[in-house]
């Protein structure tokens, strides 16, 4: 029983944690959409891929400097059901407004970044 | 624009429509196993962008209202549920590719942007700007 909850927790915690990070970028963009929507489009459009790209780089470059759970690519494939995961609640049972933002330049291309910024920090620290 | 919405898109079309695409770039990636890299990853990224052009062509001619995000969304979504259930627990480290940035994140990136963008061609009426 004490074996197969440590290798139960062995598997979750790093997962949890993996996690974890994952909602802190999430948070600073989500920090920046709510003060900078006002934005003019092109500036707004600018400003978040940057955004996201850079919050999820800074977030992993220390995640990947301390904790090595698992390989670059399969951090960044977690990293991303955890923030579809985080987007599914939060849009579809938080959130009342409507779904403006779920198009290819506010959506698709924001997460190819935030893929990319946390495979670059696994790059870059690897 | 409307909002992407589940509830008026029949899923199991989508997810044909993806899989076959899926598997034609993963058959002919196969021929290309020992092929090198620059041959290997351009190739995956053109196979890729070809053959998902031609079935989500056909897949929005055949459902001209489809919303395009939602059809994207979900045909990713079984992409990568094809991947793992093939790649990582049916033949484990058979994969006619290397799961890297160049090899994945990019072909994947490059076929959600052609079901999209296919839909913004093809659906009716058209979304114009997005």
């Amino acid at each position: 029983m004490k074996q197969a909850l440590r290798t139960h927790m062995t598997v979750l915690f790093p997962l949890l944690f993996l996690g974890v990070h994952v909602g802190v970028a999430w948070i600073l963009v989500e920090v920046f959409v709510n003060i900078f929507h006002g934005l003019s489009r092109f500036w707004y459009i600018l400003w978040h891929y940057l955004v996201v790209g850079g919050a999820f780089f800074l977030v992993f470059l220390c995640y990947f400097s301390f904790f090595s759970f698992f390989s670059i690519f399969s951090t960044m494939a977690i990293a991303m059901v955890f923030l579809f995961l985080i987007e599914v609640v939060v849009f579809r049972y938080m959130y009342s407004g409507e779904l403006w933002f779920l198009n290819y330049v506010d959506w698709i291309i924001p997460v190819f970044f935030a893929a990319s910024g946390v495979y670059a920090a696994g790059w870059l620290i690897a | 624009m409307s909002s992407p919405s589940l509830e008026s898109q029949s899923l199991l079309p989508i997810i044909l429509a993806s899989l076959v695409s899926w598997g034609s770039v993963s058959g002919l990636m196969r021929f290309l196993q020992d092929a090198p890299t620059w041959v290997a990853i351009p190739a995956h990224i053109f196979f890729t962008a070809l053959l998902f052009g031609i079935v989500f062509t056909g897949y929005y001619q055949l459902y001209k209202k489809a919303h395009p995000f939602t059809t994207a969304a979900v045909a990713v979504l079984a992409y990568i549920t094809a991947e793992i259930i093939f790649w990582t627990l049916a033949f484990p480290g058979a994969q006619p590719y290397r799961y890297t940035y160049l090899d994945w994140v990019i072909p994947l990136f490059i076929a959600t942007s052609v079901i999209y963008f296919a839909g913004v061609l093809f659906r009716k009426p058209k979304i114009i700007g997005k």
